[in-house]
């Protein structure tokens, strides 16, 4: 009876999960049949009016590895260089990050190399980010990690948006893994990226209007950054936190693919461990901070879409590992499971909605869908997906141990390759 | 195909499951202009002929208020009667401790005292009462036996409704003092039923109806029935405007060979009933045979052992059961309550089995039942409550003990009472005729004149077709010279009869609307009922199975359009 109970629980929990990726699989294929639709129209407007000056915004913190690269892909970017600065924001370097930042501002006047100074220095993303807020003056910020490689049309397409939609607070683009054949776990990253952005992200703008700011490969207004009084340095998940209060402000986050951009992802297990253990406390964080006052959020479908990240940072994973304990009593005893083979048939449905949902994310990219990645897929389910179980359960033990003690949030900063 | 779409069907898929899984249908009891006060009928005692007078009362009272609750005096809870409006206390012996229950004696709203061990409530404690006296005369009306009467000296201020007389002595029986009502009698059911059941608007001030619904049911037909003369009785009653109400016994046993023979094999008969239903005739299921082992049909009884008196104890109809034990025959209480406990489950098996077949063959042979009548009126309390959950209407009388079944009550109003779980009762109040008596209408003559004593009682009786039409039209002129006589339609109380596989549903233009469900779609709904979150689990499958589907069709148009998409991309 009781493990009945349980069971019924955690098969509802992960179910009423499944279902709602199954839900945002759809939109995010609508999307993207629909997404690019506005883009001739758009491009008539923008024509015609003055562009907005922009700023691109590269928090660095010892990026010698990748900064090269980086400011390079951000020298061909395609947008009118009267109006452009590119801002390199070197916070606590130690490395040669600076020195080849100022290479890069020497040959090219649209970019600055700025150094986080007093209070903002040595803090974090948030705070080298809320530092050139201060400094600058633009009417657009773009947001780019140091490890990334727009395309060149990605700004352009970032801007197009926010100058077409004035509803929209920021434009978000795609990012896609460079070093996808690298490792055996890049592979999977790519294949979970592609999978997030399409579904996540382009099935939730589809059909409720809500993309998450991700970090990089974004464009945002600097009236609502300024509203909101730049980031919040306290998150660990700056980007979800600042989404969150971008919708209360009224306004809405467009995810629009069109914008390109490139970006690496951990290829060794302890870095990935590390950045996810990351994200993980804080999506937990942000989660937690909100989840109190989620009836005062002014905009119910945002409350909803916290509700979501609660199920997914708290309750899909306590009724997976919920239902894996069920089943390895069940090996060594009998727990009397009163459950028929409509258990089976649905572990096999979940199983082909995995396969099914991915392959689509995936068909839409090109060269993705091969005999190879299906094969990673198949592989994923009981491996890549197993392991951020444990990750998001670390990850809340480190966060529950963090709020007892009271300790302040450390940024680790991932290593790259 | 878009995907809202989908996503509407699914809504409109779950709608349907949620809704066939609660299709129970209530009687409505509109029709009744019943009072919206509150009644509380308190009892004491358990012997049979207590309980006998609190199921009158009861049948009674429902057809006079919405609200009644029926409550064993030792049961009584502190809050029991916080929304009570009129306290209704029937305590036909003394009780020695009655200041004890404070919560009927502090209670504030108009009480009604019956019986001599009502003396003692606090309500009357400025009356005086004396030794109890007999009567044999009740407002005029001889009694043919004598009845026990309190002796009441009533307060100055009271008004005595109601005086018995015994020789030159006379009584105050019923009398009513502002909010403080008091009836002196034990006994409320005998001949002194109607005197009760009229003062009723009087203690209550309650408004008198003009009208006396009524209504004539074609008694017993059955496959041995003359056609000829089951057509002719009905057609004369349409002919009038007067509703026909069909009591059918589907199937006949014949008593020498155990033969049954259903109305199908009387393809005549089955004609005419056709005929009649068409034309507005209404069928009452009058049992499944009319008979338990071999009787024959439309003599026997058929849920009640007229044999043993006792409830019906075996299924086996060759097998002669034995007399059900009596409490004294077990070493403990527990005992016996297990032993009557399966006794009864037996009992429930065979009511709802032949319940089911009566009206699975009468809406398969087009003749849709809308009510039930008992033969011979006969049914336990568990047989009333087995019938309750597939009946609605209930025509008859009610027996009103579970140890013998000649203790009947016959309520003068229609009701909901207590014991038929949810029924509204039809009541027969004047009988039928009878042709053992040279005026074959004078026992039913005498009972109409008594009913219509009883501002609006009903005017219930039966004819049986085989009598003929001169009877019936006997009957009819009798009935119709009642002044403020309504025919009862059944279709205007709005009711209903359910099995697992039929509904039937009076509709708002007196039609009878016939649901049937197949087997297996019942058989699907049994198993949601069962197994609720297994069904939703076997629905997520299908909406899951419907999605993968979705998908692989996404899958199938990106890769068609994948060459293309490569050379735009390329442009």
């Amino acid at each position: 009876m009781m493990a009945d109970t349980l069971f019924h629980i955690s098969l509802s929990v992960i179910w009423l999960m499944l279902l709602y990726h199954m839900f945002l699989a759809q939109g995010g294929y609508q999307h993207f049949k629909k997404f690019e639709k506005v883009i001739p129209d758009w491009q008539r407007k923008i024509e015609s009016i003055d562009l907005p000056i922009v700023n691109v915004f590269i928090p660095a913190h010892n990026e010698e590895v990748v900064i090269k690269q980086t400011l390079t892909a951000m020298s061909r970017i395609e947008y009118p260089k009267d109006k452009l600065q590119v801002i390199l924001i070197c916070d606590n370097c130690t490395d040669r990050t600076k020195e080849i930042g100022e290479q890069f501002e020497r040959d090219y006047p649209f970019m600055k190399v700025l150094e986080t100074e007093g209070e903002y220095k040595g803090k974090g993303k948030s705070s080298a980010l809320n530092y050139a807020l201060k400094e600058t003056t633009s009417e657009i910020i773009a947001v780019y990690d140091a490890d990334n490689t727009p395309q060149r049309k990605a700004l352009w397409h970032l801007v197009l948006g926010l100058v077409n939609d004035p509803k929209a607070a920021a434009m978000v683009g795609k990012f896609r893994v460079i070093n996808a054949k690298k490792t055996w776990l890049t592979k999977f990253i790519n294949i979970e990226t592609i999978c997030f952005q399409w579904m996540a992200q382009a099935g939730r703008f589809y059909w409720f209007n809500i993309a998450t700011i991700p970090g990089t490969n974004f464009a945002i207004r600097r009236s609502i950054m300024e509203k909101l009084g730049g980031w919040d340095t306290k998150a660990l998940a700056e980007d979800t936190e600042l989404t969150i209060r971008v919708y209360d402000l009224g306004y809405h986050i467009r995810f629009f693919p069109a914008a390109v951009t490139w970006e690496q992802e951990p290829e060794t297990l302890k870095v990935w461990w590390k950045q996810r253990t990351r994200w993980a406390r804080g999506n937990q964080y942000v989660v937690l901070k909100f989840l109190g006052r989620l009836f005062n959020l002014k905009q119910k479908k945002i409350a909803f879409d916290i509700f979501y990240f609660f199920f997914t940072y708290f309750l899909f994973f306590f009724g997976v590992i919920l239902s894996n304990m069920i089943f390895i009593a069940n090996l060594f005893f009998d727990i009397n499971l009163n459950i028929g083979n409509v258990a089976l048939v649905l572990w096999v449905m979940a199983f082909l909605l995995f396969l099914t949902e991915i392959m689509i994310t995936l068909s839409i990219e090109k060269n993705q869908l091969t005999i190879h990645n299906i094969f990673w897929i198949c592989l994923m389910y009981f491996t890549y997906s197993q392991m951020w179980i444990v990750l998001v359960v670390y990850a809340l033990i480190l966060e529950t141990k963090r709020v007892i003690k009271k300790e302040d949030q450390i940024w680790y900063k991932t290593e790259r390759f | 195909m878009s995907f809202k779409n989908i996503h509407v069907s699914f809504l409109i898929l779950l709608l349907l499951v949620i809704y066939f899984s609660s299709e129970n249908v209530q009687a409505t009891t509109e029709a009744l202009h019943l009072d919206d006060r509150k009644v509380s009928l308190v009892y004491y005692g358990s012997d049979e002929n207590t309980w006998a007078n609190v199921l009158f009362l009861d049948s009674t009272l429902s057809g006079l208020f919405h609200d009644v609750d029926i409550i064993e005096l030792n049961q009584m809870e502190k809050d029991d009667l916080e929304e009570t409006d009129i306290l209704v206390i029937y305590l036909p012996k003394k009780i020695i401790d009655l200041e004890e229950f404070s919560v009927i004696n502090i209670f504030d709203g108009r009480v009604l005292g019956i019986g001599e061990g009502a003396e003692d409530l606090t309500a009357f404690r400025d009356w005086t009462f004396q030794d109890n006296a007999k009567i044999d005369q009740l407002n005029g009306t001889h009694l043919n036996y004598p009845q026990a009467a309190v002796n009441v000296q009533p307060p100055d201020k009271a008004e005595v409704l109601s005086e018995g007389k015994n020789l030159d002595q006379t009584h105050s029986i019923v009398i009513k003092e502002e909010g403080n009502s008091f009836i002196g009698l034990n006994s409320v059911i005998t001949e002194v039923k109607n005197e009760i059941s009229r003062l009723m608007y009087d203690l209550f001030e309650l408004e008198e109806p003009t009208e006396h619904p009524a209504y004539i049911r074609l008694e017993d037909i059955s496959p041995a029935a003359d056609p000829e003369l089951v057509l002719a009785s009905g057609n004369y009653l349409l002919d009038r405007g007067i509703p026909v109400y069909l009591a059918v016994i589907p199937v006949y046993v014949d008593t020498d060979s155990g033969m049954q023979i259903t109305l199908e094999e009387r393809p005549k008969l089955l004609e005419v009933l056709h005929k009649l239903v068409e034309k507005g005739a209404y069928v009452i299921a009058h049992g499944y045979t009319h008979s338990y082992r071999y009787d024959e049909s439309g003599e026997g009884f058929e849920f009640w052992d007229a044999e043993l008196n006792q409830m019906i104890t075996t299924i086996d109809q060759d097998e002669m059961p034995e007399k059900l034990k009596k409490e004294d025959e077990f070493s403990s209480k527990n005992q016996f309550e297990n032993y009557m406990e399966s006794a009864r489950l037996i009992e429930t098996n065979y009511v709802e089995m032949k319940l089911e077949d009566s009206i699975q063959l009468l809406t398969e042979l087009g003749l849709p039942p809308i009510a039930f009548e008992a033969p011979h009126y006969t049914m336990s309390s568990n047989g009333y409550h087995v019938t309750s959950q597939y009946f609605s209407a209930l025509f008859g009388q009610i027996q009103a003990s579970d140890n013998n079944w000649q203790v009947m009550i016959d309520p003068l109003f229609i009701g909901n009472p207590a014991i038929l779980q949810g029924m509204t009762l039809y009541p027969e109040t004047v009988g039928y005729v009878d042709l053992q008596y040279s005026d074959p209408l004078s026992v039913m003559k005498e009972n109409i004149d008594k009913v219509l004593e009883v501002p609006g009682s009903v005017v219930g009786g039966f004819f049986h077709p085989y009598l003929g039409t001169d009877y019936l039209e006997e009957m009819v002129s009798e009935l119709e010279s009642i002044p403020n006589l309504e025919w009862i339609d059944i279709a205007e109380y709005g009711h209903h009869v359910t099995t697992d596989s039929i509904q039937v549903n009076t509709t708002v233009n007196g039609e009878i609307d016939v649901v049937k469900f197949d087997q297996e779609r019942r058989n699907w709904l049994d198993k949601i009922k069962e197994k609720p979150f297994e069904s939703v689990l076997w629905g997520i499958v299908f909406i899951t199975a419907i999605f993968t589907c979705l998908f692989m069709i996404h899958l199938a148009t990106l890769r068609l359009q994948y060459r293309k998409r490569l050379f735009e991309e390329r442009e």
